[in-house]
């Protein structure tokens, strides 16, 4: 495989990973049906593992996010690399047809 | 259907008298009911419709969606590992992209699996921490359902249908059963705070590492060569 195929799959991934991460939310049924809106203890129970709930869908979005941004810069450092091989390349080239002449 | 859907129709008619002579007569000073009432915050009745409310297949299937993404991660990462694999490429550049690539797919994580320090194991756990609470529910229901059959059997329900709303009788009968229903409440309230408690730490944030416990440079042998 090439370099720059690899960029594109790892930017593929960080971008799906990051666009993911939003639709998480989407997997909390709600705090009543964790019996929050219950009186008493009964509703402090449900609110405590409600809040479990939503606070760990929150943070596993905030860590998609910044994981899809970190394979995203790696897809960049990939391109920015392949270019600078291909750079070098183009250069060492055009030094052996200017010798050869 | 559970056993508390089978026993909630006549408990609610059962549960409803016992409210009504706790609100009109209260119980005897020294009852044990008093304490529970306390820490439970809520009447017999409101305890019957709050576990009758519970839906844990509902949390189950919000569970299962958090899970198939976990494992969309692990695929993710399996299917770039072999691209990174199949990239034949040598040098400092390609060192350099080894350890890095080492640090973010051990951060993906190769397996949704509850325990594993990665972002696909943290969605399961989170996964497993609503199933966790789904079978506390179901628990808490039989619980329940098990002291309102006794209950609907009792001496002191028959007691609350035939004694005067007012009389002492129907007041101890009432909080007889009071206790009963209450204490699960209380015994449950404790269960699920375990529960909520027991997995506090593995749905906390998982910091990236920026280099991997894993990664070993392999690629540096002092030529470069990449296929462009």
């Amino acid at each position: 495989m090439r370099i720059g195929q690899l960029a594109d799959r790892l930017e593929g991934a960080g971008e799906r990973l990051a666009a993911g991460a939003g639709a998480l939310s989407d997997a909390d049924p709600g705090a009543a049906a964790f019996g929050a809106d219950q009186p008493g203890r009964l509703g402090a129970v449900g609110r405590l593992l409600h809040e479990r709930w939503s606070g760990a869908l929150a943070v596993r979005a905030r860590e998609a996010a910044a994981h899809g941004a970190r394979l995203v810069d790696g897809a960049d450092l990939l391109g920015t690399a392949a270019e600078r091989y291909r750079g070098a390349d183009a250069s060492a080239r055009s030094r052996h047809d200017i010798e050869a002449q | 259907m559970d056993t508390l859907a089978w026993v909630a129709e006549p408990g609610r008619d059962l549960l409803a008298r016992v409210d009504a002579v706790l609100a009109a007569s209260g119980a005897p000073a020294d009852h044990p009911i008093w304490p529970l009432l306390r820490r439970v915050g809520a009447l017999p009745g409101d305890v019957l419709e709050a576990y009758c409310g519970f839906a844990p297949d509902r949390l189950v299937a919000a569970g299962e969606r958090v899970r198939v993404r976990a494992e969309t991660y692990a695929e993710e990462r399996a299917d770039l590992a072999a691209a990174v694999a199949a990239t034949d490429w040598t040098g400092t550049a390609a060192s350099a992209f080894e350890q890095r690539w080492a640090a973010l797919g051990e951060h993906l994580g190769g397996a949704a699996a509850p325990d594993a320090p990665s972002l696909a194991g943290r969605l399961a756990a989170t996964a497993s921490y609503v199933d966790d609470v789904a079978a506390w529910m179901r628990d808490a229901r039989d619980d329940l359902a098990h002291e309102v059959a006794t209950a609907l059997g009792s001496q002191e329900a028959v007691r609350l249908r035939v004694d005067s709303p007012g009389g002492n009788g129907s007041a101890v009968s009432a909080a007889t059963i009071g206790v009963a229903v209450l204490a699960v409440a209380d015994r449950q309230s404790g269960a699920a705070e375990e529960v909520a408690e027991r997995w506090a730490g593995r749905l906390a944030e998982l910091p990236f590492r920026p280099f991997a416990q894993s990664s070993g440079g392999g690629r540096a042998d002092g030529t470069t060569n990449i296929p462009l």
